[in-house]
């Protein structure tokens, strides 16, 4: 069973970058991904945040690269996405 | 592949689908960047439904773009959204080559902060300054605002919302702020107040009052401060639903889509209990508690009224006892004589609101629906899509609240027929209990003493004049849309233009402004009638006739040698075919798309009208 972490996880992703749930990967990457622009990124961490509570750090922020990067990040916040 | 018009339709429908289900930012994102890849380039929008809107910021505004655009949708409407980069809004309004003026916009909404408009440093040394010199700052920003929004509605038709300043909690003054001449908080009271002032009179700018918009939701939770420093984004994601609920207003009363009626359940909805069991003394509607919340319903339902929106019941009831506490309650506020009709009787709900809608003459779609019963919502709701079911909570304290959080009553401008509107309905139901006595139509005519004035409009009549202009349809020889101002622009230019007004009054009362035309001068031997258009309320009394002799008339005077006047027919105005043809005038040509060109020659003519209307002239 997925855990409500993954399910809201996933939901955010593939809602706000616009992709199908087997498109998501770690490596999917703000460079690859045209959709990715700088607006789409600081709502993205936007949703993060709201969803789960917290608020990334400026250096957080910036440094989020990939899918990859998000859940490594989370990790920090004790959030596990698998 | 070919994806048909009915594909991109159903797509849109199951995004738009999803957001009414789950309201979530992530839900209204993804819908509009859907949205947006979907291709509309096929299908052909009504001018009608299609609206091009406009956003000038001084900060990232791009999120409120998204519910706009998708809340916009879900009423129905097909929007060009156009953002403006961010903080040009001064380049954007004073190049008249810009992008902006390109996109051609329907309406603007601007966002400016103050601080965006004052010097770096003004706000950190405003407790040293002296009053003379924040007076100074305060006629230069109104100053600035003015030029900027008088340049705006000088190149562009669209109608315009200045969002106002949202006036700090903060200020270095503390308690101390109503203390000084002008405090921080006054400072921006004022300019508001001022800003106010200067436009209250205006046709086309409008100002949106963002900081009660702000207050109701909380100053303390509507900034993202975090997004405000990363990305300049001001508004919370949960408070972008909020304005834009409050934006989409205006472009409600612009699109027409606004209600006029409010139709009412009697038991538990006006009063608490149930008349037919619990009797006069039984039910609940006194000045103290309990009863008080239906009292105070009652009085927000009557300042609606009191602007013009009309009030109707539909009740399963006997009507004796219904009407015994509309006639007897001392604490009923809401009398027969405020009803524009009711349907008080055993017979299905839904069938009594079509009823009802026929009655006044008013489409569904003009209706919101008040009833306790969910099982009879939900059966208006699935019978009728178009009404407007108010989900109503089950504590009556909540009623006046859910009224007055609904934004839908909203209009451009209020006529002096919006403040008499309710009397008018009153005195039209009574002219139909005579309608049904007299034997025939021209008796009734006649039994109506009916005195029709025609006019040239004047500044008080215009914004009736737009209004009718914009909702008529079936009387409604071209249904040619015009916004105010240029209404207003032919009103200033009577060499070109003549614009007349029809007001009608009858024995029981009077009906206001009712008919508009337009006649257009081509040369001073050719004139046209642009427009032609009569409210379906007055139908059927033979005094078109007496409006089009009035125009008719005049050419004659002015030595007018062809009168000629359109027919443009459209899906609801078959009824005026053969207006021109029946009043004499001669067909020129008809074009494939079933328009028809009439003229007649007003020097040979002698028409009369009918000898039992009498015609007030000036």
């Amino acid at each position: 069973m997925m855990s409500n972490n993954n399910f809201l996880f996933e939901d955010i992703i593939s809602k706000i970058l616009i992709l199908e749930k087997d498109q998501i990967n770690d490596k999917v990457s703000r460079e690859d991904l045209e959709e990715w622009d700088s607006m789409t990124h600081l709502t993205l961490i936007s949703e993060l945040e709201q969803v789960f509570n917290i608020i990334l750090t400026d250096d957080e922020v910036t440094e989020i690269q990939t899918i990859g990067d998000i859940k490594t990040t989370l990790k920090k916040y004790e959030i596990r996405i698998e | 592949m070919f994806s048909s018009n009915i594909d991109v339709f159903n797509k849109q429908n199951d995004l738009l689908d999803l957001v009414r289900k789950e309201p979530t930012h992530r839900n209204y994102w993804n819908a509009y960047k859907k949205i947006r890849r979907l291709d509309f380039s096929n299908i052909e929008i009504s001018d009608h439904a299609h609206i091009n809107i406009a956003l000038l910021s001084s900060f990232t505004i791009d999120p409120l773009a998204i519910y706009i655009d998708i809340d916009c949708r879900l009423k129905e409407l097909f929007p060009a959204i156009y953002i403006a980069p961010f903080n040009r809004y001064h380049e954007e309004i004073l190049n008249d080559h810009s992008g902006f003026y390109k996109f051609n916009p329907d309406v603007v909404f601007l966002f400016i902060e103050l601080e965006s408009l004052l010097d770096d440093k003004f706000i950190m040394k405003f407790p040293q300054l002296k009053p003379e010199d924040k007076e100074a700052e305060i006629d230069r920003i109104i100053k600035d605002i003015k030029l900027l929004l008088d340049t705006l509605s000088r190149q562009s038709k669209a109608l315009i919302i200045f969002s106002n300043f949202i006036v700090p909690t903060f200020t270095p003054f503390g308690i101390l702020d109503n203390k000084q001449e002008i405090g921080l908080k006054s400072f921006y009271r004022y300019i508001n107040i001022r800003i106010e002032e200067l436009f209250q009179a205006d046709k086309q700018i409008y100002i949106f009052d963002l900081n009660e918009v702000v207050s109701k939701y909380g100053k303390d939770s509507y900034k993202n401060s975090p997004m405000y420093y990363r990305g300049s984004i001001v508004f919370d994601e949960l408070f972008l639903p909020r304005v834009s609920y409050e934006l989409i207003g205006y472009i409600k009363a612009l699109k027409s889509k606004n209600r006029k009626c409010i139709v009412l359940d009697l038991d538990n909805t006006l009063w608490g209990g149930i008349i037919g069991e619990d009797g006069l003394e039984g039910i609940k509607l006194n000045v103290s508690y309990p009863g008080n919340e239906f009292i105070d319903f009652q009085r927000s339902l009557l300042s609606l009224n009191n602007r013009g929106i009309i009030l109707a019941v539909n009740s399963k009831n006997n009507l004796e006892d219904a009407f015994e506490v509309f006639h007897q309650h001392p604490y009923m506020l809401i009398k027969e004589n405020n009803l524009a009709a009711y349907r008080i009787n055993w017979d299905d709900k839904v069938q009594n609101l079509i009823e009802l809608a026929k009655e006044l003459n008013i489409g569904l779609d003009s209706i919101v629906f008040f009833d306790d019963s969910p099982a009879e919502r939900a059966h208006i709701q699935m019978s009728l899509p178009d009404v407007q079911v108010v989900d109503l909570p089950s504590s009556p304290a909540l009623y006046r609240k859910t009224l007055e959080d609904l934004n839908d009553f909203n209009t451009l401008s209020l006529t002096s027929e919006d403040l008499q509107r309710s009397e008018m309905y009153h005195a039209r139901r009574k002219r139909q209990v005579l309608e049904e006595q007299v034997p025939s139509v021209e008796e009734f005519i006649k039994s109506l003493e009916i005195v029709a004035k025609v006019q040239y409009t004047n500044e008080f009549s215009l914004p009736r004049v737009t209004s009718l202009i914009n909702r008529t349809n079936q009387f409604n020889l071209t249904t040619r849309r015009y916004t105010e101002n240029e209404i207003h622009q032919m009103y200033a230019n009577p060499q070109k233009y003549f614009i007349y007004t029809l007001q009608v009054q009858d024995k029981f009362g009077d009906e206001g402004i009712v008919g508009v035309a337009i006649v257009r001068k081509e040369s001073d031997e050719k004139w046209v009638i642009d427009s032609f258009l009569m409210s379906c309320r007055v139908i059927g009394r033979k005094i078109e006739t007496i409006f089009l002799y009035k125009i008719l008339k005049t050419a004659k005077q002015h030595k007018v040698k062809i009168l000629e006047a359109e027919y443009i027919p459209t899906k609801k105005n078959s009824l005026v075919k053969e207006f021109y043809p029946e009043h004499g005038f001669q067909l020129v040509k008809e074009e494939s798309t079933g328009e028809i060109l009439w003229k007649i020659h007003p020097l040979d003519l002698k028409t009369i009208y009918p000898e039992y209307i009498q015609v007030d002239e000036e």
